[in-house]
């Protein structure tokens, strides 16, 4: 019972999914040959040749053959038909199936602008298909170029590398080479590459309304002071150029650099004294370094103590002395150590450098070592008086 | 009993001394002896230039590599040095008073204006002196077989640390002149006086380093603890070790020609942190490691010649 209500359903839905698409079927009513065209009517740039695609369709009659003429032929003009790709006469189309050919049209050289009028006739057994074609040969799309970028605004700091990404459209009606060019500040450098690629470009073939990414890559001396710069890049053909204005905001950095005075990074001291080190600290940045804390990483036991121990600030291009006080160990054996010294400001800022101190140990042991010298001899004097003889 | 004596003891220590150097000089003894030390001396560095110009390309103490390489089958120059000099300082003064008594000459020399102390210091000088000549002309002689061979002047600071290498080579050969001339003060057969004084030698070099470590096991207990090598036994060690005056010398010719000696008992760890290895040492610094030893060298050799001293001034003369 089950199945058979839904064998019913089934056999309904076919129905109703069939008799729509038979019923909207035109060529089922149609008989006869067609010789048709999409566009009977077209515009082409002058001194090209156009080809227009042409059909000869059969509807429901036995295969027949049709002698193809083009007898309408603007003067001037060449047309040929081609079916395959080579010149055709004639055409035989098979019974409810169609036959593509093509029309080539050439234009002699120096075409006017206007109309021009075409006909193009199948012959066939007591059928005479006729197809007229009108070719207007236009005014040339004038030149234009079109430059854009979507983000025109960059920031960052004089260690960044920029790169803007520009979209270059050849809005003109033929083939272009474009000239690249930037205008940046002093010591700025534009380098122009492909998008996504690392070939330094200095023009670029776009055909024509197609449009091409590029990259438009900026290095900045590293002393660039914070500010806001202005550069313009352009694109340029004979016909055409166009313009794209950028902008950056460079902020500033804070740069340290640690060394020694007069870039001396060594030093002495003495094995459980004190010794002072001057330790010269840098800002070879553009812009002030905030709470400059000062550490050392010495050998176990020794002690190191800065003077100051932190600096608020420090301006671009000065400098800052601070006296390192270290003391070896008393045990500390005698030779070169090595000590780092850290300065660490807000923003991550770390900067070291390596000092080699040379611990040297006290010549007190020196004159001990000459006391039981004179010690030894005074014992010879004494033996002398004692013991010497007439 | 004793009177007072009129005049400097010193009186005739510089005829004795030019009269026993003479001697010394052109005895046979001194001229085999010379011949020994030379020959094997020269040849050790020889053989070290050879390999230096063969192996280092650049180094800044080209010089000191010179005494210190060691080139199969000879030992490093200090080596040799340090194993025959004792033999040559025993060989100069191992008969120095008892072959007067064998000879009678004693009694005759006394009865000349010269007082006992100027003899013996007289001829422990003068054996010094032989030393030191035959001592010095080898370090010339090795340092300008250097400047022919290796084509390039010694540095300051080289010509310093082999100054001190040399006053320390002196100072060894001092003390076992002092120890020979004790022998032959306290021996009166020279043969017997020598075999003492070898004896010695021959303990100090080359058995003083087993009797070391069965000492400190004995003053400090074993040698390895629960954690490693115990530090009192090393320190006991090295205390042993260091009354021999084969290792005061070695102590002292490491320190001063390899510049990257830093110190030269145990280290420990905590003390090696952060040091930078391989750097030289500046040369006052190498002065300042080594001057206990050397002091201790020149102490005992006035030390040992005290002790002849008085026993020689106690001694019955007459025969």
């Amino acid at each position: 019972m089950l199945r058979r209500l839904v064998a019913v359903a089934f056999f309904v839905g076919a129905v109703a999914l069939g008799l729509p698409s038979r019923a909207a079927d035109p060529s089922s009513t149609l008989t006869g040959m067609f010789l048709t065209t999409r566009y009977p009517a077209l515009t082409v740039k002058a001194g090209e040749t156009t080809t227009v695609d042409l059909s000869l369709r059969n509807y429901k009659l036995p295969p027949q053959q049709f002698s193809v003429t083009v007898p309408e032929v603007a003067q001037g003009w060449k047309a040929t038909i081609l079916g395959g790709g080579q010149p055709i006469a004639a055409v035989e189309v098979a019974s409810d199936s169609d036959e593509r050919l093509q029309l080539r049209l050439e234009p002699p050289s120096g075409a006017s602008a206007g109309d021009y009028h075409f006909t193009v006739e199948a012959k066939g057994e007591g059928q005479d298909l006729k197809l007229p074609l009108t070719v207007t040969v236009g005014q040339e799309v004038p030149a234009k170029l079109k430059m854009t970028t979507n983000f025109p605004d960059l920031r960052g700091t004089a260690t960044t590398s920029f790169k803007y990404r520009l979209t270059v459209t050849n809005d003109s009606g033929r083939d272009a080479t474009i000239n690249l060019s930037a205008d940046a500040p002093k010591n700025f450098q534009v380098t122009f590459t492909e998008a996504y690629g690392s070939q330094q470009l200095t023009s670029i073939p776009i055909e024509a309304g197609k449009s091409k990414d590029l990259d438009a890559a900026l290095s900045i001396p590293r002393e660039t002071p914070a500010g806001d710069y202005k550069l313009s890049v352009h694109a340029k053909t004979e016909q055409a150029n166009a313009d794209l204005n950028l902008s950056l905001t460079i902020i500033g950095q804070p740069r340290l650099a640690v060394s020694g005075e007069g870039g001396r990074l060594s030093g002495d001291a003495y094995a459980g004294q004190d010794s002072q080190l001057t330790v010269v600290l840098r800002n070879d940045g553009s812009e002030a370094a905030r709470d400059i804390e000062l550490s050392a990483t010495a050998p176990e036991q020794w002690k190191t103590t800065f003077e100051p121990k932190t600096v608020p600030s420090l301006a671009p291009n000065a400098t800052q002395e601070v006296k390192l006080t270290m003391t070896p160990s008393s045990r500390a054996i005698a030779g070169d150590y090595q000590m780092t010294v850290r300065a660490s400001a807000t923003g991550g800022l770390s900067e070291s450098a390596n000092f080699r101190v040379t611990v040297l140990t006290s010549t007190l042991w020196g004159a001990i070592g000459i006391a039981i010298i004179a010690i030894a001899l005074l014992v010879v004097v004494f033996a002398v008086a004692r013991f010497g003889r007439r | 009993m004793q009177s007072t004596r009129r005049g400097s003891p010193w009186t005739g220590l510089g005829t004795v001394i030019a009269k026993e150097t003479a001697d010394h000089l052109s005895s046979a003894r001194m001229r085999i002896l010379e011949a020994l030390v030379f020959l094997t001396a020269l040849a050790a560095a020889y053989a070290a230039i050879r390999s230096i110009r063969a192996t280092i390309g650049e180094s800044p103490f080209l010089f000191l590599r010179l005494l210190t390489m060691a080139q199969d089958p000879l030992p490093a120059f200090i080596a040799l040095l340090g194993f025959l000099i004792p033999l040559v300082a025993i060989a100069l003064s191992f008969d120095a008073v008892n072959g007067e008594f064998n000879r009678r000459t004693l009694s005759r020399v006394l009865a000349q204006p010269i007082y006992r102390d100027a003899l013996l210091l007289g001829k422990f000088l003068a054996g010094l002196l032989s030393l030191t000549i035959g001592l010095c002309s080898l370090w010339l002689l090795v340092i300008g077989l250097g400047l022919l061979l290796l084509g390039l002047p010694p540095s300051t600071e080289e010509m310093m640390r082999m100054l001190g290498f040399l006053v320390a080579t002196i100072a060894y050969g001092g003390v076992w002149l002092a120890l020979a001339l004790l022998f032959s003060v306290l021996f009166r057969a020279p043969a017997t006086a020598a075999l003492a004084a070898l004896g010695t030698w021959l303990v100090s070099s080359l058995f003083w380093s087993f009797l070391t470590d069965i000492i400190a096991a004995l003053v400090a207990g074993p040698a390895e603890g629960v954690l490693g090598p115990r530090l009192a036994y090393l320190n006991a060690q090295q205390l042993i070790d260091r009354l021999s005056p084969n290792t005061l010398y070695a102590e002292t010719a490491l320190a001063l020609l390899q510049p990257q000696t830093r110190a030269l008992g145990p280290v420990l760890i905590s003390q090696l942190q952060g040091a930078v290895l391989g750097a030289p040492l500046p040369v006052t610094q190498s002065f300042v490691l080594i001057w206990p030893q050397l002091t201790g060298l020149i102490a005992a050799t006035i030390v040992i010649f005290a002790i002849a001293y008085v026993l020689f001034q106690r001694q019955e003369i007459r025969a």
